[in-house]
This record gives C-alpha cells, sequence and structure tokens, in this order.
C-alpha cells in the first residue's frame, strides 16, 4: 500500500499545483485582460484628443461670441459719431455765416470757442451717457495740414465719465473735465479732474494719434469723404497729461461744408472699461484665459496687444508675445510654447477707407495647462480609477485566492499531520459549506474505519470491569479476538491470532456447553465459572449480530451478581425463621395460584403469635425473637410439605396449604398443627414455663375466593375477631360477619364526611292548622346525601359514637335555616309559618356559634321552634337554648308518648308545643288506651296553653280520630309528605279536615 | 475572523477616502484659500482716494486676501448720490438693478434706508469688545440705529472742515492790506476779510465797475446750516429713534443768512461749479471751507485761461466757527455697511474692513486720501506723521488741521432718519440756490452800472429772509416725523 501510495505522488507531481495559484492565476488573466481593455479604450479611444479639441473650440467660440459683442459696441454705438458730428458741424456754421463767430477764433481761448464748447459741450454729454463712453472730447484747430506751433495750446473740451456702465447722475455729477476752459468749468456743475488743464497742450493733441491721425488724413485725403470714413482707432493706449489712465480712442475729424477740417470729435474708452466689457473669467476656469485686444498695422500678420484683459498677463508682458495670425486662429509664441489661441476679426473700417489696413482682433487666449486641463483631468481619472480598479481587484483577488485556499489548505495540513501522528485526524471547520460537508464525510468514514478497530480496545479501556470481545466478519472469515476472552472464560493456551471463523464458533459452542450459566434479566447470558481457588466468577455475554458482523462481549458481572443473589435470597426469606419472607412468600404463591389443579382446594391460615408484645417487653427482644424462631419452626415441623410457610412481619405468619381434595383434610391438618402449637414449651428466662398461643383465621380457596389478595384480606379478619374474642384459637372466615363489619365502616366514613363537607340538606314537612287546614308551621328534617348513610337515626347514633352530637346540633341549626331561607326567599313557604327544628337537648351552640347564628339568621330567630326529645332533659341546658339572642323561646317537645319524653319533661319544660308521638298516632282510631292518651294530653295541654301536634298522621281515620280528640296541629304522610320545597296539604286530608270543621261549626 | 472583518473595513474605508478625497478640515472660518470669496465693494472715490482705495485693495488681494481666501472687487459708483441711488435699487431689486454688493459705502442715511428694508449685517458678533473699543466712539455709534448698540456701519475714514487757503494768491492780498490768517477765526471775521479782498481786488481796476473777486466759498452748504446752528445753539434735525423733530429756529437761521448768502449776493463769497476747488483752480476764490478728503483735489496751478497760469501754494486753516458759539465740528465720511450674504461672505467682508482699519493700512490710507483714521491711536497727529507713511505736501498741511479739528470739537453729523438725504439737500440748496440766483441779478445790475450797493439792496431786506424762511421752513417742515 504504502509503495503506491508514493508512486501515485511521484506521477502527480510533474503537473501538481496549488489550490491557491489555481484560483489566482485565471482571477489575474482577467484582471490583466481588463486593465488591458480599459487602457487601450482610454488611448485608443481618442477621448482625450476629443477632449482637447472640444477645449480648444469652446475657447475659440467663445472668443467669437465676444468678438462680436465687442463689434457691435465698437461698429455699431461708439464709433457712430455722426449725428452728433452733424450737430457740432452745423452750430460751427451757424455760427460763421452769422457773424458771431470767426473760424480763427476757435483757436483761441475767448469767448468764441468758449461760448461754442459751452454750447456742445450738453450734447456731447449726452452721447458719452448714451453709448456708455468713459469719455468723449472735441479739440478745435482750423489751420489744416501746416498745423499749430508746438506750443500753441488748442481749445476743446475732454469730459470724462469713470463709470460709464452706471446710469448718468443728476447734474452731471460723476463726469470730470478732464480739459476745458475756465469759463466752460465755471459755467456747469462738473467737477475738474485733478490733471485738468484749460486748454490742450501739443503733447495731447498733435502728437497724439487719436488727434492727428483723422485730422491729417482729412487734410491730405483729396477724396472729400465723409466725416465718418477718416474715423481713427489709436492702435496704442494713450494717457493725457497729468493723468495716469490709460485710454484708446476713436475720433473723427471735424470739416466744414467747405472742406475746411476745423477740429478733431473722439470718444474715448478707458483701458480698465474695456477690460471690464471683456470678461476674461469666461474663457477659462479659475480665469487662467486672457482677452487681447491686438491690431496688424502692417499686415504682416503679427499682432500687437492693445489692450489686454487677463490674470496672468500684463499689457507689457503681452507685447513681448510673439502673436502670429494663422488660418484657424493665432499661434502664440512665447518662452515655451505652451498657449493656445483663438482670434476673432474685428472689421472696423470700410474697405479703402484711410486706415483699413489695421486689422483689428480680438484674441482669446489660454495656457494650454489651464485649456486642457479638464481633459488631463478626465485623463488622470480614468487612469487613476484604472490604477485603482487594479489594486483593488488585485487585493480583492488575493484575498479571495487567500480565503479559499487557505481552509482546504489547513484541512490537507491536519490531514497530513493525523497521518504523521497516527491519530485520527480533527479537521476543522472552514466556513464554506461544501467543504466542511466534504470533510465532515470524509472524517466521518474514517472514524468508522477506525471505530471498527478500536471500538473495543476504547470501551474495554473504559470498562471499571475486566472485559473481553471479539468481533466476527463473516464475508472476510475475519476473527477479532481479545487476548484476554479465552482466559476469562477459563480457557487457557488458545492462539487469538490463529484463530478462524469456524475454530472460534467451535470453541465457543463447547465452552457454552460445558459452562453453568443462566439468563439474564436483560436476556444476556451470565456464565460462572469455577475459578481455581474454587470461587464462582460471573461473566456477563452479550452478541450483536449486524450486517455479517458479529460482536460479542464478555463482561466481568461477578461482584454484581453475587450483590444481587444476595439480596434476591435476603427479600424472599425471614432472616429469623428462614421461612418465606412477604416477598418470597408472594412469588411463590403468585406461581401456586396461576395453576388451580395444584391448588386444587386451599387454605389460608394467618397466624397472629399472641402475647409477644409482652413477652418482648418482659424479657426482651432476643427472647422474642427466640420465641418467633420457636413458632417458625414449629410451623414448618407440622405441617405437611407442600405448605408454605411464611413470615409476613414480626408476629404475623402464613400458613398455606394446598393441593387437597377437600376443606376437610385442610380441617384436619390445621387441626394437626394447632395440636402441635399448644404442645409447645419454653423455659421463660425466669424459669417459668410458657406455652406458644397463636390467634388464626382461615380463609379457603377457592370457596371463600379465588384471589390470594383476598384470601389473606378474610383470614386476617378472621385471626382479628379471634384475637378480639378468644386468643390461641383459630377461626374460619365468616362473609356475612365480615360484610357488616365493612357497611359500619362505610357508614362511619360517610359520617366523618358529611362532617368534614357539612353535605346535608334539610326537608320540610309541613304543619297543618287542624282546624283551617292551612300551613301552620314547618318541620326541619335531616337529609343526608351519602351512599350507605341515610337516616338520620344512625346519623345520631353514629354521632353519639364518636362523640361529634355538637356537631350535629351546629350542622342542624345552622343548615336548617340556610335551606329555610332559601325558601323563604323564593316565597316557597308562607312568611308568618314557624319553623321546627329538631335539637339535640344536651348540645348547645358555643358563645362564638351563637353570636354567627345571631349575625346570619336573626330575621329567622323569632318564628324557630326548637324541638328537644330525650328521656330526661337537663334543664340547665335547656335553659342556655332559650337564652340564645333573639331566640322566640318556643319549645316543642317531641315524641310524646313513645316513652322518651314523659310527663316529667312536660312538666319542666313547659313547652309551646306538645307532639304526641308516631306510635300513639298509629291506628289511634282503632285503640281506645290510645285515645286516652291523646284525650289526656290534649286536656292538660290546653289548660296550660300549649298546642298539641299529631305526628305521623298517615289515614283519614288517624286524621278524623286525632281532631276528634281536640288535636291542634297536624303532620304527617296523610297530609303531606317531607320534600325539599314544601308540598301543599293533600286534598284528601283537606277534605277531611273541612267536613269535621262543618260538621263543628252545624254543632 | 474578527481581525479579517476589520481589515476589510478598514480597506474599504481608506478606498472610499482615496475616492471621495479628503474634504472638510472643520476649521472655524468659513473661508478656504482654494475656493476665495469675492467680495464686491461699491464706493464714491475718485480721484487720488480711489487710486489709495484701490491700491490698498489690490494690497489685501495680494497678501491677507490670498492667505485667507478673500478677493475683493472694488467699484466706484461716481457720487455719494450715484452709490446711494444704486444700493438702494439693489436692495430692492429694481429692474436693470446690479446684485447687491457686500460692502457698500453710505452715510447713515443712506445706511438706515437700506436698513429699512432689511438685509444689513448687524457687525457687533464679528467684533469682539476689544476691536469695537480700538475706534472712536461717534464713529462706531453711527450705526447704532435703534439705540442697542448695534453696528450696522462700519466707520472705515472720516472726515471734517477745514478752511483751504490758495496761500499764494492770500499773500499778495495780506502784504497790501494786511490781513492775517486770525482775521478768518470766526465767521464774521471771515465775512469781513472777504468783503475787504473784494474791495481791494475791485480797486485794481478802477476803470470797471464791481468786478471785485470773491474770497472764499463753501462746499457743503448743508454742512455750514447745520453746524452753525449746533454752534449757536439749536440743533435743526432732532432725532430720537429714527423720528425728526424739527428746528428751525429763526434768529439762528438769520444769522447762517447773514454771514452767507448777504456775503455771497455782494460777491464777497462765491460758488461755481461743482467743487469749490475748482473755483480755486479757476481763480475765482482763494479759500473755501470744504472737506479735509478733498484736500487732495487742492489744485497746484490756477488758470484762469489757458494763457495765464501759475503754481500756487496751499495753506490749511481750522475751519471758522461762530464767534462765541459752541465748539463743533462736522464729521462726516461715510461708512462700511456690509449685507447680507454667505457665512463666508460676511465673515470675509469683515476681515477685510478690520485690516483696513487697522493703523498701518489706516493711517496709509489717510495720507493718500485725506480722510482722518478712525481708530483712536490712527487719530492722532503724530502717528500719522511719524507713520513713515509718504506724505504729500497737501496731506501735510491738511492732516494736522483735521485731526486737531476732530480732537478739539465735539463732532456732529446728523442721525439718520426716513428721507433725512432729502431733507439735508433742502439745506445744501435752499440757501445757496437762492444766493446764486440773487448774485446773478446783481451781477447784470453792476454791469449795467449800478452799485453794489444799489444791485443788492432789493436782497438784503428783512421781507426778502422771511419769505425764504417760510418757504424753506414749510419745505424742511415735510420731512418732519408724524
Amino acid at each position: 500500500m504504502r509503495v503506491n501510495k508514493q508512486e501515485d505522488e511521484g506521477a502527480v507531481k510533474k503537473r501538481e499545483r496549488t489550490i491557491f495559484r489555481e484560483i489566482l492565476v485565471p482571477l489575474l488573466s482577467v484582471l490583466a485582460f481588463e486593465m488591458l481593455f480599459m487602457v487601450g479604450a482610454i488611448v485608443a479611444g481618442g477621448v482625450i484628443k476629443q477632449l482637447d479639441q472640444n477645449a480648444a473650440d469652446m475657447l475659440a467660440q467663445q472668443t467669437e461670441n465676444r468678438g462680436n459683442y465687442l463689434l457691435n459696441d465698437m461698429i455699431g454705438s461708439w464709433s457712430d459719431l455722426d449725428s452728433l458730428s452733424n450737430v457740432i458741424d452745423a452750430k460751427v456754421q451757424e455760427r460763421l455765416e452769422q457773424g458771431t463767430l470767426r473760424l480763427e477764433e476757435l483757436n483761441e481761448t475767448g469767448a468764441g470757442s468758449a461760448g461754442l464748447l459751452k454750447e456742445i459741450s450738453p450734447e456731447l454729454i449726452d452721447t458719452m451717457y448714451r453709448k456708455k463712453l468713459s469719455g468723449i472730447f472735441v479739440i478745435l484747430d482750423t489751420r489744416g495740414q501746416s498745423g499749430a506751433e508746438a506750443s500753441e495750446t488748442l481749445q476743446g473740451i475732454y469730459l470724462r465719465d469713470l463709470d460709464p456702465t452706471a446710469t448718468p447722475s443728476e447734474k452731471n455729477a460723476d463726469l470730470l473735465w478732464e480739459r476745458a476752459p475756465a469759463d466752460v468749468v465755471r459755467a456747469g456743475y462738473i467737477a475738474t479732474d485733478t490733471g485738468w488743464k484749460p486748454g490742450f497742450s501739443a503733447q495731447d493733441s498733435t502728437e497724439q494719434a487719436f488727434f492727428n491721425k483723422p485730422y491729417q488724413a482729412a487734410c491730405t485725403d483729396k477724396r472729400g469723404l465723409r466725416e465718418r470714413d477718416y474715423g481713427y482707432w489709436t492702435t496704442k493706449p494713450y494717457s493725457l497729461e497729468g493723468d495716469s489712465r490709460t485710454a484708446i480712442a476713436f475720433s473723427v475729424p471735424l470739416i466744414l461744408e467747405d472742406g475746411t477740417v476745423y477740429g478733431v470729435l473722439g470718444i474715448e474708452l478707458l483701458t480698465d472699461y474695456v477690460q471690464s466689457l471683456l470678461p476674461d473669467s469666461e474663457l477659462l476656469e479659475n480665469r487662467q484665459g486672457s482677452y487681447l485686444l491686438a491690431v496688424d498695422t502692417d499686415g504682416k500678420g503679427l499682432l500687437a496687444p492693445v489692450v489686454v484683459s487677463s490674470d496672468t498677463i500684463s499689457l507689457q508682458t503681452a507685447k513681448e508675445l510673439r502673436l502670429i495670425l494663422q488660418e484657424d486662429g493665432v499661434s502664440v509664441e512665447d518662452a515655451g510654447g505652451t498657449c493656445y489661441g483663438a482670434a476673432k476679426r474685428l472689421v472696423l473700417y470700410s474697405n479703402n477707407a484711410p486706415f483699413d489696413a489695421d486689422e483689428w482682433y480680438l484674441l482669446g487666449i489660454g495656457a494650454k495647462d489651464s485649456l486642457y486641463a479638464f481633459s488631463r483631468q478626465v485623463q488622470r481619472l480614468l487612469f487613476l480609477s484604472a490604477a485603482m480598479t487594479f489594486v483593488i481587484g488585485l487585493i480583492g483577488i488575493l484575498a479571495a485566492s487567500f480565503r479559499l485556499s487557505r481552509p482546504i489548505k489547513r484541512l490537507s495540513e491536519e490531514v497530513a499531520k493525523a497521518q504523521r501522528d497516527n491519530s485520527m485526524p480533527v479537521l476543522s471547520a472552514t466556513g464554506i459549506r461544501e467543504i466542511d460537508r466534504f470533510a465532515d464525510s470524509i472524517s466521518r468514514l474514517g472514524r468508522e474505519v477506525v471505530e471498527s478497530s478500536t471500538r473495543f480496545l476504547s470501551i474495554m479501556d473504559m470498562a471499571s470491569v475486566e472485559l473481553a470481545g471479539y468481533e466476527l466478519q463473516e464475508e472476510k472469515n475475519g476473527v477479532y479476538v481479545t487476548d484476554n476472552y479465552f482466559p476469562l472464560l477459563g480457557v487457557s493456551g488458545v492462539d487469538v491470532d490463529k484463530l478462524t471463523l469456524n475454530a472460534f464458533l467451535e470453541l465457543q459452542q463447547k465452552l457454552h456447553q460445558s459452562l453453568e450459566h443462566f439468563e439474564a434479566e436483560d436476556g444476556s447470558i451470565v456464565y460462572s465459572v469455577r475459578q481455581p481457588d474454587g470461587s464462582l466468577r460471573y461473566l456477563r455475554s452479550e452478541q450483536q449480530k449486524k450486517d455479517g458482523r458479529q460482536v460479542g462481549l464478555i463482561e466481568d458481572v461477578t461482584v454484581s451478581t453475587l450483590e444481587k443473589l444476595r439480596i434476591e435470597q435476603e427479600r424472599d426469606s425471614d432472616n429469623l425463621t428462614k421461612l418465606y419472607a412477604r416477598r418470597g412468600f408472594k412469588r411463590e404463591a403468585d406461581k401456586l395460584f396461576l395453576k388451580p389443579e395444584v391448588l386444587k382446594h386451599a387454605g389460608l391460615l394467618m397466624i397472629d403469635l399472641d402475647n409477644l408484645k409482652t413477652t418482648n417487653d418482659r424479657f426482651g427482644h432476643k427472647f422474642g425473637d427466640l420465641y418467633i424462631q420457636t413458632a417458625g419452626r414449629c410451623f414448618v415441623e407440622n405441617t405437611p410439605e407442600n405448605t408454605l410457610c411464611a413470615r409476613m412481619s414480626g408476629d404475623e405468619f402464613i400458613v398455606f396449604f394446598y393441593g387437597y381434595d377437600s376443606r376437610e383434610e385442610i380441617r384436619e391438618r390445621v387441626a394437626a398443627l394447632y395440636r402441635a402449637i399448644r404442645a409447645v414449651e419454653f423455659v421463660l428466662p425466669n424459669g417459668d414455663n410458657m406455652g406458644l398461643s397463636a390467634s388464626g383465621g382461615i380463609a379457603w380457596y377457592p370457596e371463600d375466593s379465588a384471589a390470594l389478595s383476598e384470601l389473606m384480606k378474610y383470614a386476617d379478619f378472621a385471626m382479628y375477631q379471634v384475637k378480639r374474642s378468644k386468643k390461641g384459637e383459630y377461626k374460619e372466615f365468616e362473609a356475612e360477619i365480615y360484610q357488616r363489619q365493612q357497611l359500619e365502616n362505610q357508614s362511619r366514613l360517610e359520617f366523618h364526611k358529611m362532617l368534614e363537607t357539612q353535605d346535608v340538606d334539610y326537608f320540610f314537612q309541613p304543619i297543618f292548622d287542624g282546624r283551617k287546614g292551612t300551613v301552620y308551621a314547618y318541620e326541619a328534617l335531616m337529609r343526608v346525601n351519602q351512599p350507605t348513610l341515610r337516616l338520620p337515626a344512625t346519623v345520631l347514633a353514629l354521632a353519639r359514637e364518636e362523640g361529634r352530637m355538637h356537631d350535629i346540633e351546629r350542622i342542624t341549626l345552622f343548615r336548617a335555616a340556610e335551606c329555610y331561607r332559601q325558601l323563604l326567599e323564593k316565597e316557597a313557604v308562607p312568611q308568618e309559618a314557624l319553623l321546627f327544628i329538631n335539637s339535640i337537648a344536651d348540645e348547645c351552640m358555643t358563645p362564638e356559634e351563637e353570636k354567627l347564628y345571631h349575625e346570619t339568621y336573626s330575621a329567622l330567630q323569632e318564628r324557630i321552634v326548637v324541638e328537644l326529645t330525650g328521656a330526661q332533659l337537663d334543664m340547665e341546658l335547656v335553659r342556655r337554648k332559650s337564652s340564645i339572642e333573639n331566640f322566640s323561646g318556643m319549645f316543642a317537645l317531641d315524641d310524646y308518648g313513645s316513652g322518651c319524653n314523659g310527663e316529667i319533661n312536660l312538666l319542666e319544660l313547659n313547652p309551646k308545643f306538645v307532639k304526641v308521638d308516631i306510635s300513639i298516632v298509629r291506628d289511634v282510631d282503632k285503640d281506645a288506651n290510645k285515645q286516652q292518651v291523646v284525650r289526656s294530653i290534649v286536656e292538660h295541654a290546653h289548660k296550660r296553653d300549649m298546642l298539641i301536634i299529631a305526628e305521623g298522621v298517615e289515614t283519614a281515620a288517624e286524621l278524623e280520630k286525632v281532631l276528634a280528640l281536640g288535636v291542634d296541629l297536624l303532620q304527617g304522610y296523610f297530609l303531606a309528605r317531607p320534600a325539599q320545597t314544601p308540598l301543599p296539604i293533600s286534598a284528601e286530608a283537606l277534605a277531611v279536615i273541612n267536613r269535621i270543621q262543618c260538621q263543628d261549626t252545624v254543632r | 475572523m474578527m481581525r479579517r472583518k476589520r481589515l476589510v473595513f478598514c480597506l474599504v474605508l481608506a478606498v472610499s477616502m482615496m475616492l471621495a478625497g479628503c474634504k472638510g478640515d472643520g476649521g472655524k472660518s468659513p473661508l478656504d484659500p482654494k475656493k476665495p470669496v469675492t467680495i464686491e465693494v461699491w464706493n464714491y472715490y475718485n480721484g487720488d482716494q480711489l487710486t489709495a482705495f484701490d491700491s490698498l485693495v489690490k494690497e489685501f488681494n495680494e497678501s491677507v486676501g490670498r492667505e485667507k481666501g478673500i478677493i475683493v472687487k472694488s467699484s466706484s459708483q461716481g457720487s455719494v448720490n450715484d452709490l446711494e441711488t444704486n444700493v438702494l435699487a439693489a436692495i430692492r431689486g429694481d429692474v436693470g438693478a446690479a446684485e447687491v454688493p457686500n460692502i457698500f459705502m453710505a452715510y447713515a442715511d443712506t445706511a438706515y434706508a437700506a436698513d429699512q428694508m432689511g438685509g444689513i449685517v448687524d457687525l457687533k458678533q464679528y467684533l469682539t469688545a476689544e476691536e469695537v473699543a480700538a475706534y472712536i466712539d461717534s464713529y462706531m455709534r453711527e450705526g447704532d440705529f435703534d439705540g442697542s448698540g448695534e453696528i450696522k456701519i462700519f466707520p472705515m475714514a472720516k472726515s471734517t472742515e477745514v478752511l483751504v487757503l490758495n496761500k499764494t494768491d492770500w499773500d499778495v492780498f495780506a502784504a497790501a492790506t494786511g490781513a492775517r490768517y486770525e482775521d478768518m477765526a470766526d465767521m464774521e471775521g471771515l465775512v469781513r476779510t472777504a468783503q475787504s479782498y473784494y474791495e481791494w481786488t475791485d480797486a485794481q481796476t478802477p476803470e470797471v465797475n464791481g468786478d471785485g473777486r470773491a474770497l472764499f466759498g463753501r462746499d457743503a452748504m448743508a454742512n455750514y446750516m447745520l453746524i452753525g446752528s449746533m454752534q449757536l445753539g439749536t440743533e435743526i434735525f432732532q432725532v430720537s429713534d429714527g423720528r425728526m423733530t424739527l428746528d428751525f429756529n429763526k434768529e439762528t437761521v438769520r444769522k447762517l443768512w447773514d454771514n452767507y448768502y448777504i456775503p455771497f449776493v455782494k460777491g464777497y463769497f462765491a460758488a461755481s461749479g461743482r467743487f469749490r476747488s475748482d473755483d480755486i483752480k479757476t481763480g475765482n476764490i482763494i479759500a473755501f471751507v470744504g472737506s479735509s478728503s478733498g484736500a487732495s483735489f487742492f489744485p497746484e496751478t490756477v488758470s484762469r485761461s489757458d494763457q495765464e497760469s501759475y503754481p500756487i501754494e496751499m495753506e490749511v486753516l481750522a475751519c471758522p466757527g461762530f464767534a462765541g458759539g459752541g465748539a463743533y465740528a462736522v464729521q462726516q465720511g461715510a461708512g462700511m455697511v456690509v449685507t447680507e450674504g454667505s457665512e463666508a461672505e460676511v465673515y470675509a467682508s469683515v476681515e477685510f474692513l478690520k485690516w483696513f482699519t487697522a493703523d498701518e493700512q489706516n493711517i496709509l490710507f489717510s495720507v493718500q486720501s485725506g480722510y482722518l483714521p478712525v481708530t483712536r491711536t490712527a487719530n492722532d497727529k503724530d502717528a500719522i506723521l511719524g507713520s513713515g507713511a509718504q506724505i504729500s505736501q497737501k496731506m501735510e498741511r491738511t492732516l494736522p488741521v483735521a485731526v486737531d479739528t476732530v480732537n478739539r470739537n465735539q463732532t456732529y453729523t446728523t442721525k439718520a432718519f426716513e428721507e433725512g438725504t432729502k431733507a439735508r439737500n433742502v439745506l445744501e440748496y435752499a440757501m445757496s440756490d437762492l444766493a446764486a440766483q440773487d448774485r446773478a441779478v446783481v451781477v447784470e445790475r453792476l454791469a449795467a452800472g449800478q452799485s453794489l450797493e444799489e444791485a443788492s439792496a432789493e436782497f438784503c431786506t428783512d421781507a426778502h429772509f422771511d419769505a425764504w424762511y417760510e418757504e424753506t421752513l414749510g419745505r424742511l417742515q415735510a420731512f418732519e416725523s408724524q
């Protein structure tokens, strides 16, 4: 096997890879492919290039748009000075024609020029506001081409508005004079600027392009164009003397009708203002773009910046750039070539106008870094996300590969370790269901394999007693026997290693036959093997067969078996007498009772040794034991073989005779036994002689009962009868006596139960008025609801026996009142009727009971009549009864004439009612003596205002008679039986009463 | 197992942080230098003041602003009135109005009007008590409209009035007549000196009748009326809780009339064009009372025409008050009002204003603009002159006088009330317009050969004053709070 395995390993080695690598490599390949694809898509897709182009296009578009706006202002608004110049021309023309102005005056300080300037200044201000200009000026000079002397000052006005976009101020408060004659200044409400001068020096006029360019053009040009055609935009920013602000200007010559050029009219745009109209922020993010207003003056395509609106470059630095016009924009040649420019041509001049060589452009310039910032950012983001994807993917793949392979690797290590240690591998859970299941199955399989070979060893190791076992595998003809198996069974010299299956079975068979054995309770076989020292060794053998495998085990159970045997012995026999004990007797008897044919006729004699207690007391237990032993021996010795003798307990024995054909035979045996018993004599420790005395009772099988337990009970009963009457004798069981006894016991039980539960009902029998037939009173009569105990007389008898008369008295008083109260509530009885309650003459309620009674039934108390009976009334008790609070004080003397309640009671009690006993009433109509008794009591009673009640009236004749004898009240079945809900008077009885009543009335 | 889960969690966290980029450093400043907040500031400066303001703004943007992430863009709205109009239009949201600026310059009246419309930030919450205490009290109180101690106007630069003199021409006059500066120490003396100057100049050309020149002019007539009244013991606009009660005392007003209207009609005083500095430039007058902040506009030369131009020197004297009157001087100059905006914008606005009014910057602005510093420590002659800031001759003359004026007098400015600007405009123009109009008549009459007495007699009557007084009173009463 081992060789084979190594070969396998060698073969596999060439292709062997770790699971980690198996997972990692394909996932990495996928990731790498993804990366390639992503990067490829970014690079080859041209997205970045497109983005760059878009950015450039947007810059160009923005420049185009802004250029259009600016052009609109420059051409459409600012440079359109026709109407203003016409007004000025007209005014000058008018003055010249009127003669109020000479042309030369315009060159000099004085009213002539000042007057004109004063007059046109509102027009200028208006135009300036309207066109939102930062400045406007008129410079007068009539000397034409020859021009003024350099030292000469030219007349004119130069107005400035520093907030051209703001709404015009009241009184032109936001305007400043840059140049204006003092007269003009004083005349208006416009402040002078710090650099104010009354006139224009050469520096501010003839030397400035805004003046001399259009002026000279108009003077020299012979075409006689319109003023506007000579218009000129300054290509360089300028500033006035004494002022630091730079501006550009557009100016036109002022020409009279005769072609005389007399000055220049211009508008000014401060550089700051132009800059504000070219918001560089719109070009690129973070104000990285620049607007350049530039001009190409020589047609060479090299642009000179005029105004720069930029956060990044100044006009000065802009001038250093080489801005070369290209077809699709402008190339910006700077230090690094890092700028891109878009150009929008601003066509400011008409074709062939004097200055149309100046080509104006608006340039939008941006550093490529800024221009392409977005695309660079996108590019960066793309590569970053690619890198992130790669890194996260890599980490994820590594983690996943590691996670997946680790548990498997661990499993393989655990298995390897187990192999090294030659132990069962303990496979830890991986948390991966499939692998865990797989590992589980593997380890279960492994365990089973190992278990089958190590099961015995482990069991045997654990066992506290000596064990041996074997396993047989039928298919494989395999035998595994522990070395100690045969020695344990007392066989030596068997070589277990060489044992074949059949040899083993044969040997085992032989042993089974030769060794003494018995079956244990659980079905296993216990062998007893005689040891060399002679003692017995008990070996429990058990075997199981399953799927062609047989497993057997023997176990040394000597200790437990011996213990068990000992206990059984002790339980079944009596130590003292060596007779059966109760348990042993029971077992043996039960066996017999299963076989009536063996029993035939049997007699169970229950014996109780007399005087054991006194013997024990007098002579000690030792002698008591001797007494018992002697008795036991006597019983055994004097009974035939087939008799079971047992000591049940203390001094109680059973001698069971069986297998006889008749009772007579048994009686003889019993008699013989008793003779033997009486013959026994002891010598007491004090030297006296003493005989053995045993009372016995016999019950017969099958006559008395076929059941052992009943026989024992009956025999016991008979024995106790003997014990109660005359000890030392024996008696046969008499069923009749037994049953009577049982009944009595039953009633007694029920009596106690009754007291306990107070489950007593009261029926009511009406007592009728003998004259009217109406209800006079009710007598409460006890009804006991127990199976055997029903008669009130029995109850009273038991109560008296048991000393529970007081309970009966209490129950009677409370329950009767309670039942009656319920009737009253149901209106089943008339309110005025009295209630007779039978009271026990010699019992009284305790004060607590009296109190409770009064609290509960005070309303009833006034109508309660206490009925007394008794041979001799204890008047002390009667007085106590009558002293109960709220008691009506009415007594009834019951059973008068029965012999119980005689005249003495009548005299002493002096009751309200006297009840003539049923024995007197019965057949009173036929018995003159009884009539006499009634007559005399009636006579006696009526004299003392007592009422006579005839009890137990059962016939019409009796009724007639007692009425005739003068009885006042009637009670009896003939009138109405007692009932839970009282019954009305019977029709027959009522008829009798009515008849007699009629007769009396007639009489 | 647990450790592996933690590892995975950390990994996820790290990756998500990398992807999200680090964001939010949770500092207390809402500003981020990487994303600067742009603050729009509207002013009404012109000339040197605008230049000074803009250069400081530029300095701020390049230093503190860059560091903290604030870009201030300032734009001049031309004049105070334009600024007011534009600001109120913006706040009202008028069609065509500009966006409301973050900061705008405003006098109390405008600030009050804007505040009534809502959207003005109370700066108290942005300033510590110490910071507030550093400023001159009365300046800070100007923005306390409801008396609760709120700060709705941040003082930036203040000015007062001084008497500015064309020393070159004065010296000629003084040499000829023996006039002294002290003659102009009070209002009455000023009028007398002006009369003497008129007569002296008139005498220069005996052949021309009534060609005497005015000595003096005023820039702000309302200041004259208001401060003059205060000096004479009555406050014209008595404002409490935004409600104005008028006290246009006839006696007081008469005194104001006598000391402006009368000399004006007679030609001792003059005013043409918008600013008296222009009158100095054109040689119309040789002295005027104007804002200390206008000093930079004082011309270097006088050009009566382009033929006749000569350099002049400047002298600055304390503004004369009424003899025996109270020591009051005007306090003027707008403050800065911050409008509601994002937290960052308001924060940035306050940062800018604090920087601007820090002593170094405030003095620098002061010496360039003629405005007075607003903090206690900076509003000091020695502090200004010793600051090391380059200071022009004009400023060197003006600032000490102005600082003295502020420190020696009780400074006064009207409290804000509804339509206060309009009411003030009545004071600005009511007397001066009539004076200019009547003076034109006198000039015509003089040209026609009448003597000055004859020409002006019609206007120097009680009845003429009464008529004007009643009319003006009526106009002013219209502004009284009901």
